[in-house]
């Protein structure tokens, strides 16, 4: 393979892994202040292309829609929160695992019953897939866009989380969940704001996803937590910058699979891929950057 | 209790040194417990008592330093091998198995500890529990009993095995000065029973300076002084280092 | 003082798991010869499903429930021990297009219902053996994204290998070996397997580790192997229901094992209250009849008469916010952590007791009332 090619790939991977790194901190945003893995956070990318799917095909221009749909995500999951996961708050860690897999089930039927059971296609601008050449490599420039609008929303959250109040007491909770306990009545504010959080980069990842993929289906939601999860465990679940990191990581082990593996076994990709962050949980079962910490 | 013949029947560290990522929670501790021998380990918070207990109990592994028990070394064993060359333990926050019953817990101990091969631990387990008052409460959720009567049952858990060593942190935590002395009665007793040795964290020094025969003072991760209660009582640094008249009073 | 000298552990092991069990078996026995009698048609092969679902949930609770790590890949045993039915059992004319590249001796064999469901329990074992070892060493959250892990990977190869499994084509042409007598004698023995685990000492080690891996690693147990035989034994049941599940339905394909089966082996569990075998088992029983009466509303649009939406997926939903509700309000599950005849006994002291104050304090209540809101750390 040609170094041009390889660069290509590279390019490639860094594209789809501030995507899976987006998706991944929104997923570890809940997790560190509620030991919550959230299930149900599938369906706030899926929400988000819903709505847009709503308003475009009404007319609605795309940037509107855009924003709408991450309003929506962010609604959801702050609804989610106060509805599905506040009562469980002090349940065991399959108790809400379970929950939030009951309420992914249970968007997922709302899709299915009040729009289609059937994928509906989105239209997105169409100068997103005009292909930009920067040198020796080529890009949409829905490519292009994806990862400068990753890179900068994770720069924002850097910025928030290390200089704003709520910021840092969301740190602080994310350091230690007894933390968030103590703080009592405080912590609904803090955990919120989580899930704010967590609703925002799902939405900003959703627009991206749906961008790519061009269509919304009642069960999308399931590719996006799945790479969310197996990122932030990768990464390390608990860590923040974890979450980011491993899902670079996962990125760049899904292309190389992608490119080493003949046409016949692409299906496979995931598999393998899977294997590999087997053995990596074998030798460090913390993840890369290993045990709880905040950004 | 037999005379302390050679490495028989020690519990002994050297030497021990636990780095966490640049902490230096000790640095070269050395400290020995016979059989039947009740020892204190005090120091202020921080000074690295629980992460001792922790090293030689084998939950951590440390940095440098050997651990034995009796001639064998243990530095290198995780914890569940540690309790089978004859360490029992406790921790500072009481950790049972909740859901299950109080009966249960003993017999865990009983039946993951050295003796386990083979053997019927209904017997030992009963008396035990008779031995600890538990007996009304036996078939209970370890969950449901006061805080006090929970503390017993971690420490009949531990001696499920009838251990050579009993490790105990912070045992007399949250109790009021009536169920520390039944607490000190306690641990007389064990040790009259079971010739074990003990080693005990507190910071109720009433009870160090009325059970034990000797004390080893930790600060910022060193022995600061080790004798006998009177000695220790007089020592200067010590009485520095525990800031003052009123807890020495105390003692 | 204790009464008397204390029963040896085997004889009161010996009774708890004939008490365990008969609270199980019984009204399994009776379910059954009630089925058998009035049920038919459609009616009949749910209820034959349930006993078969009654021996994979049971597989699921004998790990998740004992050890507390949730394990997304019992399903994957499922669908092993279906494959390894499918070549053990197909006639040969028909094996050999479905599978040309089996070994001879397999291709050869034509077993019946329960060697080919014993063969399936070895396979089973061995293939959950294989993945435990290195797994098992892992900590709680790591081992339990593996099994994730595993799920995703078994359906890629279900999928993906066709020369074992026809893949997304799936298989066909089992022989009809399970009737209702052996899908209740599954059930049965699938209860008393899980009862009698669940109070052994190995069972009783597995649950130290769900309660407090720490204190059970300082009690003196071995947390890794411990955790690795019940993974190796809850694989072997998996499978054996796999075999079982595959000889009554005749056919089936990957989408089989994977993502709606998990959720519902997870909602059964959880439900009944997971860390008890009566709670698996109850658990399977309202999810299953819950889902049959909403499926019913789905297709009939009506409920006891009232009109309802004809909705895709309302069944799905319904259940998943009934699920949802009852873990609001009993996190723990129905069943919490007692098993029914430990439910059974308490409500007949309470009310020996309502009838004379002078009666002694019980010794299994508990010691006082547990906190409100004891969701409790499984």
């Amino acid at each position: 393979m040609g170094s041009s090619e390889l660069l290509q790939q590279f390019v490639n991977a860094l594209s789809l892994g501030s995507t899976y790194a987006l998706l991944a901190l929104g997923l570890a945003m809940v997790f560190s202040v509620m030991g919550l893995v959230n299930f149900a956070y599938g369906e706030l990318v899926a929400v988000t292309g819903y709505t847009m799917y709503l308003l475009v095909t009404r007319g609605v221009p795309w940037w509107i829609a855009m924003l709408c749909g991450i309003a929506a995500a962010v609604a959801l999951s702050l609804l989610m929160e106060r509805i599905a996961f506040r009562p469980l708050r002090n349940a065991s860690f399959l108790t809400l695992l379970f929950s939030s897999f009951a309420v992914s089930v249970i968007i997922q039927n709302v899709f299915r019953a009040t729009v289609s059971p059937r994928q509906k296609g989105v239209p997105s601008p169409e100068f997103l897939s005009e292909v930009v050449h920067l040198g020796p490599l080529t890009a949409s420039w829905l490519t292009v866009i994806t990862t400068a609008v990753a890179a900068a929303s994770l720069a924002t959250l850097v910025v928030f989380l290390r200089r704003s109040v709520a910021g840092v007491s969301m740190r602080a909770a994310a350091e230690d969940f007894d933390v968030t306990r103590l703080m009592g009545v405080k912590a609904n504010g803090v955990i919120a704001l989580a899930f704010a959080i967590s609703g925002l980069l799902a939405g900003i990842a959703g627009v991206l996803w749906v961008a790519r993929l061009g269509a919304v289906a009642p069960h999308m939601g399931f590719v996006p937590v799945l790479k969310a999860f197996i990122a932030t465990v990768i990464g390390g679940l608990g860590s923040l910058q974890g979450a980011v990191f491993g899902g670079f990581v996962l990125a760049f082990i899904e292309i190389t699979f992608h490119v080493i593996l003949p046409s016949s076994l692409q299906p496979m990709v995931d598999p393998f891929a899977l294997l590999i962050v087997g053995v990596i949980l074998y030798f460090k079962p913390q993840g890369l950057l290993g045990g709880s910490g905040g950004m | 209790m037999r005379a302390d013949d050679g490495d028989q029947t020690l519990l002994r560290t050297e030497d021990v040194v636990k780095v966490f990522r640049g902490l230096h929670a000790l640095r070269g501790v050395t400290l020995t417990v016979r059989a039947g021998e009740i020892v204190g380990l005090i120091g202020p918070n921080g000074s690295g008592k629980t992460t001792l207990l922790n090293v030689i109990s084998g939950v951590l592994a440390p940095t440098s330093g050997r651990i034995y028990v009796g001639t064998r070394d243990a530095t290198k064993l995780k914890a569940d091998r540690v309790t089978h060359l004859g360490v029992g333990r406790t921790f500072q926050n009481i950790r049972l198995f909740a859901h299950l019953s109080v009966r249960e817990n003993v017999e865990i101990g009983a039946i993951s500890g050295r003796n386990r091969k083979g053997v019927d631990h209904t017997a030992d387990v009963a008396a035990l529990l008779a031995r600890f008052g538990l007996g009304h409460v036996a078939d209970a959720p370890a969950h449901s009993l006061p805080y006090g009567d929970q503390r017993r049952v971690e420490i009949a858990r531990a001696l499920a095995p009838r251990p050579d060593f009993l490790l105990l942190d912070e045992p007399a935590a949250g109790m009021n000065e009536n169920e520390s002395d039944e607490l000190l009665e306690i641990i007389l007793r064990v040790r009259a029973e079971y010739g074990c040795g003990v080693l005990i964290v507190d910071h109720d020094l009433r009870l160090i300076m009325g059970l034990c025969e000797r004390i080893h003072v930790l600060a910022e991760g060193q022995t600061l002084a080790e004798g006998a209660p009177r000695e220790v009582r007089h020592n200067q640094q010590v009485i520095d280092v525990f800031l003052g008249d009123a807890v020495i009073d105390a003692m | 003082m204790a009464s008397a000298s204390p029963k040896l552990r085997s004889s009161r092991y010996a009774r708890r798991v004939l008490v365990g069990s008969l609270a199980l078996v019984i009204p399994l026995i009776i379910a059954g010869v009630l089925a058998n009698a009035l049920a038919t048609g459609a009616t009949l092969r749910l209820c034959i499903n349930f006993f078969i679902t009654v021996v994979v949930v049971l597989g699921l609770q004998m790990f998740t429930g004992n050890s507390g790590i949730v394990s997304w890949g019992n399903v994957a045993f499922v669908g092993v021990g279906a494959y390894v039915a499918a070549y053990l059992t197909v006639p040969l004319s028909i094996k050999e297009e479905l599978f040309p590249a089996l070994p001879s001796f397999v291709m050869q064999a034509e077993l019946g219902l329960v060697p080919s469901v014993l063969v399936a329990i070895v396979a089973g074992a061995i293939v959950a053996l294989v993945i435990g070892l290195p797994i098992c060493r892992m900590k709680e959250v790591a081992m339990a994204m593996s099994t994730l892990g595993l799920l995703v990977i078994a359906h890629g190869v279900f999928s993906n290998w066709r020369s074992l499994t026809r893949g997304n084509e799936g298989v066909y042409a089992l022989p009809s070996n399970v009737t209702i007598w052996s899908a209740v004698a599954a059930a049965c023995i699938a209860a008393v397997a899980a009862v009698a685990f669940k109070h052994s000492r190995v069972g009783l080690r597995v649950q130290a580790t769900r309660e407090d891996p720490l204190a059970a690693l300082a009690s003196g147990v071995n947390v890794k192997r411990t955790r690795l035989i019940v993974w190796v034994a809850s694989g072997a049941m998996s499978a054996g229901a796999g075999a079982l599940w595959a000889q009554y339905n005749l056919a089936f394909a990957p989408s089989q094992f994977y993502w709606t089966q998990v959720f519902a082996a997870l909602a059964m569990i959880v439900i009944g209250g997971l860390a008890t075998v009566s709670g698996a088992v109850t658990g399977a029983a309202i999810i299953t009849v819950v889902y049959e009466i909403l499926r019913g509303v789905e297709e009939d649009g009506a409920f006891l008469g009232i009109g309802v939406p004809k909705v895709s997926g309302l069944a799905q939903m319904a259940l998943a916010v009934i699920t949802l509700l009852i873990l609001i309000f009993r996190p723990e599950g129905l069943l919490g952590y007692r098993e029914l005849e430990e439910w059974g006994a308490s409500w007949l002291r309470r009310l020996r007791r309502g009838r004379s104050s002078l009666s002694a304090p019980d010794p299994s209540e508990e010691a006082r009332p547990p906190a409100e809101d004891a969701g409790g750390q499984a």
